[in-house]
């Protein structure tokens, strides 16, 4: 113990990521700044802008890999949205990271008339999804996809396993549209990537019988807990469906899906109104499906801060919710 | 660098005559408009279109032209006269101005394309997208400058005053604004809304390269921008004070934001345009 020195240099560089989703300082593997560094090495093309938020959004990562590449925008979200603009004008290709509150709430309008209207070649990194973070209101974003959504033009992604982002970052890339994606940091670097996902499809990620759970993001993991629970328990499989991609949606996929099953339940880290279960609504309503489908989500309430597990508990965004449901199917 | 059409100012007198006619005639047609700041800035707008930007209307969208962005972009009356006296598109074109389907909207619009480089109306993003240009044309070496003009009344979005910060922080000299100075918003003479305080200072202690003028005398605007091109620090502004109305002796000095104006006003004032006072 005497020779180890207290390195408070050291200390503090673990400790600066504290807006992570979980409190607990975690190394960063940097999961997604690698990513971007690895595009960036193939692109000159590629900007980075971040509105002061380097360490959260992993861009301390890629302003050591390209200091030249990166600008720090200072905590003007809405400048930065048109900045980005003017330089996705000029060629550029701008990938922009704030947390995904302030994308959506604070600069929506410039999103709107800057970067959808035009179809500007901006990607909208949008950190701290829904209500996964400790900061509270301030911080949780319950109502972004809501938002983007129905801006015309706009395409939005939540890869939900490490092995999408690089995926989703490509297909958002290619498309002609700008994007905006909804980002949770990844705790593990992948070695592997998933290449069957493609734009506008829902991930079939399990197939079973009478009852789909259509999940995005962080609530993919808890819809396989809750299927492999319900068949260990009721030894029956039920269909797991991951929506990676919000919009743009092919409608006819969903309805395949929707068809064989008689209820559906919708599970996101989002407000229940205008999120992954009204997209689901929207689809069942207007193609006159007989489908019933439960959404589960936040229920158009704000949050507190608090950690993340007890969130999803207290708003219903759990395997629990999902069984609860199950079981009272069951007894009808 | 010198500017790129060297003409005389008489020129470009003769040039903003054109521009104020055709806003008068434009707004007409539709019974009520943006005459008032079409006519304040239509020397502004003549300088930028005649003397002092390198563009080719044949080649609307060539990569090194430079750029211009109408943050005021209801002042469009002016901006589409401009247009169209520099070759850009015909009379005809012109006149379907406001009208349903066309693409000359009353709010200047990238439906139009090129030299459009932004959508604006939403007060207070132009210069955040030209600093973004001015970035980007660094960043790849690219030789051309970015010019935009805001209103003063759009000084009151918080946007501009983030960017304002951030332009001078990365010491963008290609960039040129111009703060048409009409004190003319919505609610009439910008002193009975919100008044400006020190507008210069204010500037100036943002780290620009600051000029103050009359906005509408054209030796000082082909001045003004003589000194930007010798700037190659800090970004410039050129706070243009301009008269709402001017050039015609009855609608000088009157602060009416979307004002009713009759064909036969516009008659009246085109006549008086065209023959002196």
């Amino acid at each position: 113990m005497e020779n180890e020195k207290f390195d408070i240099q050291k200390e503090l560089e673990v400790l600066g990521d504290f807006t992570t989703i979980s409190s607990v300082p975690q190394p960063v593997p940097y999961v997604y700044g690698q990513t971007l560094v690895k595009l960036m090495k193939k692109d000159d093309r590629i900007v980075s802008l971040c509105a002061d938020v380097q360490w959260p959004t992993e861009n301390d990562y890629i302003k050591k890999h390209f200091p030249d590449r990166y600008y720090q925008m200072g905590i003007a979200e809405a400048n930065m949205m048109g900045v980005a603009s003017g330089m996705a004008k000029t060629g550029d290709i701008v990938f922009a990271h704030t947390f995904s509150a302030f994308a959506n709430r604070r600069a929506l309008d410039q999103i709107a008339m800057q970067i959808a209207y035009p179809k500007a070649k901006v990607i909208i990194l949008g950190f701290l999804p829904g209500i996964a973070t400790n900061l509270g209101v301030s911080h949780q974003a319950i109502e972004d996809i809501a938002c983007f959504r129905s801006l015309p033009n706009m395409n939005i992604f939540e890869p939900y396993h490490e092995a999408q982002l690089l995926p989703v970052i490509e297909m958002a890339l290619n498309s002609s549209n700008p994007a905006y994606i909804r980002m949770k940091k990844f705790d593990k670097m992948y070695s592997d990537l998933d290449k069957t996902i493609q734009i506008g499809e829902p991930q079939i990620l399990q197939e079973g019988s009478e009852l789909a759970i259509f999940a995005c993001g962080m609530t993919v993991d808890i819809a396989l807990e809750a299927a492999s629970e319900i068949n260990k328990k009721y030894n029956h499989k039920i269909s797991v469906v991951n929506v990676f991609c919000l919009k743009p949606i092919n409608e006819i996929s969903f309805t395949e899906i929707i068809n064989k099953h008689k209820h559906i339940i919708s599970i996101e880290n989002h407000n229940v109104i205008g999120g992954l279960g009204s997209i689901l609504s929207d689809i069942i309503s207007t193609k006159g499906l007989n489908a019933q489908l439960t959404k589960l989500g936040v229920q158009d309430t704000f949050a507190e801060g608090a950690e993340t597990d007890y969130l999803f508990k207290k708003y219903g965004i759990s395997s629990e919710a999902i069984i609860k449901i199950y079981k009272n199917l069951k007894k009808k | 660098m010198n500017r790129p059409n060297q003409v005389s100012i008489d020129y470009l007198k003769e040039q903003a005559k054109k521009l104020r006619v055709h806003t008068c005639e434009l707004v007409s047609q539709r019974g009520r408009g943006y005459v008032q700041q079409g006519l304040g800035a239509s020397d502004i707008f003549s300088a930028l279109f005649f003397s002092e930007m390198n563009i080719d209307p044949k080649f609307p969208d060539w990569e090194n032209r430079d750029r211009l962005i109408v943050s005021t972009a209801h002042n469009s009356a002016v901006y589409h006269a401009a247009l169209h006296e520099r070759g850009f598109f015909d009379k005809e074109t012109l006149d379907t101005y406001c009208q349903d389907g066309s693409k000359l909207e009353i709010n200047i619009t990238e439906r139009l394309g090129k030299p459009v480089e932004a959508t604006c109306g939403s007060l207070g993003q132009g210069l955040s997208v030209a600093v973004g240009i001015c970035l980007s044309a660094i960043r790849n070496n690219k030789p051309f400058n970015t010019y935009v003009v805001l209103g003063d009344g759009e000084l009151q979005e918080g946007q501009v005053w983030e960017a304002a910060i951030y332009a001078s922080n990365m010491k963008i000299s290609n960039l040129c604004m111009i703060i048409d100075f009409n004190e003319l918003q919505v609610e009439g003479k910008s002193e009975n809304a919100i008044e400006h305080f020190n507008l210069f200072e204010r500037w100036n202690s943002h780290n620009w390269n600051t000029i103050e003028i009359d906005g509408n005398n054209l030796n000082e605007i082909i001045d003004a921008f003589e000194t930007f091109r010798k700037e190659d620090q800090r970004p410039t502004v050129i706070i243009a004070k301009t008269l709402p109305g001017k050039g015609v002796s009855f609608l000088e000095g009157i602060y009416s934001h979307q004002m009713f104006f009759s064909r036969k006003a516009s008659q009246y004032a085109v006549e008086e345009l065209m023959n002196g006072k």
